[in-house]
């Protein structure tokens, strides 16, 4: 009964957490679109990686494979050499998305602040999807393009604010519109 | 008292798993074999499952499918031609047409005669050696006897793994991924699908060119009235999986059997220039169509593998040394280049 008892409760605890990473997944911008079916074919292929306190995830400048999600933990991602800390990532925050579409080197190091748990979306997997079920890869697809056309809006305009501050310094007249180019400079994402 | 490094002791534990992993496979060496052509096969019908797949079919139903379907192609390809080739191969046991053959035999010999006397060697001779040679082969037919018994099991075996390989493919492939330490991990990943998109490519194109030349050479065959068409004709798609030397050694099988037989120069010329139709068929039009990637093998480590792999294999040795070269050259160029992108090396 005991044995019997456990069996069940095996079945119903990975129902749970399947549950858990489906509810997890629908959170994010690339997979909000997709179906209860279409999020538990996404999950067969992503991979759960487990990481002790300090470990690294990926270092800056090696090419990336894909992203990540966090499932638990927190996750520093550090800019290197300086070590400074961009950002801390925690339950249901993603980074590394770009990678999926192109093997670029990593723009900075990513590593678990405390022990962590992570699932990993690879470019592999996304190819791998593409031939076996290109309907699901479509809707991944275009909410990652929409993202990294996103990205570069950001990075166009980022480029034009740091291109008129710089101007500004070389007149030698910073005014109050560059102050205020400078506090919308830090506002914009640093990615 | 000082300690020996941990990290020594670990890589003497690396060194010491690696070589028991080597060990037991050769010890394994007959059910490793299975399992490698059983790969082989599953790898080659992952395409056609992944179609299905894309169409809405469940990967077991698709694998289903593609597994009837190969089994019905099989079985009726074996009803249609295993008669035909029963026919020939006992046509070979029982000897060529014995005029033509006694003929041609003695202008061999006259020919071998006259090459040994200018330099000064005493041939045996050629005619008391051929008639030996069904004797011997039917007196080696009761030691052959349990190999092809293995042969038989092996048959049955392989179709049976490569189901069950491409069933649970990205399962397996899944769960051997994730044993790999978080390090490593990105690094596998990035090896093994560049691996892929290699060998993919080239692999079941040498597979789809072989069978296309193949299926031409015995049509060739058969309209040129040589007997043995048949056997021939798969020997000589079999043999294009080697670059150079294959398509030339499938060739020559044509023309001297069909010399022995029918002796006319006209009637192998012909058959030279259909080889060479063939060839440029092959090179021309089904290569560059079928081929999505090539693995460049030097002409000298092609001879070397066909040398190495018919050494220590035999015939299907010979066959697979060059796309075993190639699977271990990608390999070697894909892990070294990954490891620098990642900086190991």
């Amino acid at each position: 009964m005991l044995q019997m008892d456990s069996f069940w409760a095996n079945i119903f605890n990975r129902k749970k957490a399947e549950q858990a990473v489906q509810e997890l997944l629908v959170q994010i911008p690339l997979f909000e679109s997709l179906s209860q079916r279409e999020l538990a074919a996404l999950e067969d292929i992503l991979y759960r990686r487990n990481y002790k306190a300090g470990e690294l995830i990926f270092r800056q400048g090696e090419p990336g494979a894909g992203m990540y999600i966090v499932l638990e933990g927190t996750v520093s991602i550090i800019y290197e050499p300086t070590g400074e800390t961009l950002t801390q990532l925690s339950h249901g925050d993603f980074f590394g998305e770009i990678a999926l579409l192109n093997e670029t080197p990593r723009s900075a190091t990513a590593q678990a602040q405390t022990t962590c748990t992570l699932l990993g979306f690879f470019q592999p997997e996304l190819l791998d999807l593409l031939s076996r079920n290109p309907r699901l890869a479509v809707k991944i697809l275009l909410p990652l393009a929409q993202i990294a056309g996103q990205r570069l809006i950001d990075a166009d305009k980022k480029l034009l604010l740091m291109h008129e501050a710089l101007h500004a310094l070389q007149d030698g007249s910073p005014d109050l519109t560059t102050e205020d180019k400078y506090d919308e400079l830090s506002r914009l994402p640093l990615d | 008292m000082s300690y020996p490094d941990s990290r020594w002791i670990r890589r003497g534990l690396f060194l010491l798993l690696g070589a028991g992993s080597v060990l037991l496979l050769v010890a394994l060496g007959g059910i490793v074999r299975l399992l490698l052509i059983s790969a082989l096969v599953a790898y080659l019908a992952d395409p056609l499952v992944r179609k299905l797949q894309a169409r809405g079919m469940q990967r077991t139903t698709a694998v289903g499918l593609v597994f009837f379907l190969l089994t019905v192609l099989v079985v009726s390809g074996g009803l249609v031609l295993l008669p035909h080739t029963l026919a020939q191969l006992k046509d070979i046991q029982t000897g060529f047409p014995a005029d033509q053959f006694s003929a041609i035999i003695d202008r061999v010999e006259r020919w071998v005669q006259e090459i040994s006397h200018s330099f000064g060697i005493e041939a045996n001779s050629l005619r008391a050696q051929l008639e030996e040679l069904p004797q011997r082969w039917v007196g080696q037919l009761p030691q052959a006897l349990p190999g092809l018994m293995g042969m038989l099991a092996n048959l049955t075996l392989i179709p049976f793994f490569s189901f069950f390989l491409l069933k649970d493919g990205p399962s397996i492939r899944k769960g051997l991924i994730n044993a790999v330490p978080n390090r490593y991990f990105e690094l596998t990943l990035s090896i093994l699908h560049k691996m892929d998109l290699q060998l993919g490519g080239y692999l079941r194109g040498q597979f789809i060119a072989a069978l296309v030349v193949a299926v031409l050479a015995t049509i060739v065959l058969y309209l040129f009235d040589v007997p043995y068409y048949l056997l021939i004709g798969v020997i000589a798609g079999l043999a294009n999986m080697i670059p150079y030397l294959g398509p030339i050694a499938g060739a020559l099988l044509a023309i001297i059997v069909s010399m022995l037989t029918q002796g006319t120069i006209g009637h192998a010329a012909g058959l030279l220039v259909a080889f060479v139709v063939i060839q440029q068929i092959d090179n021309l039009v089904i290569q560059p169509l079928v081929l999505s990637r090539n693995v460049a093998l030097s002409p000298l480590m092609i001879l070397l593998s066909v040398l190495v792999g018919g050494t220590l294999f035999g015939f299907v040795g010979l066959l697979l040394a060059v796309p075993a070269t190639a699977i271990l050259k990608v390999t070697i160029y894909e892990t070294v280049t990954t490891l620098r992108r990642y900086r190991f090396g």
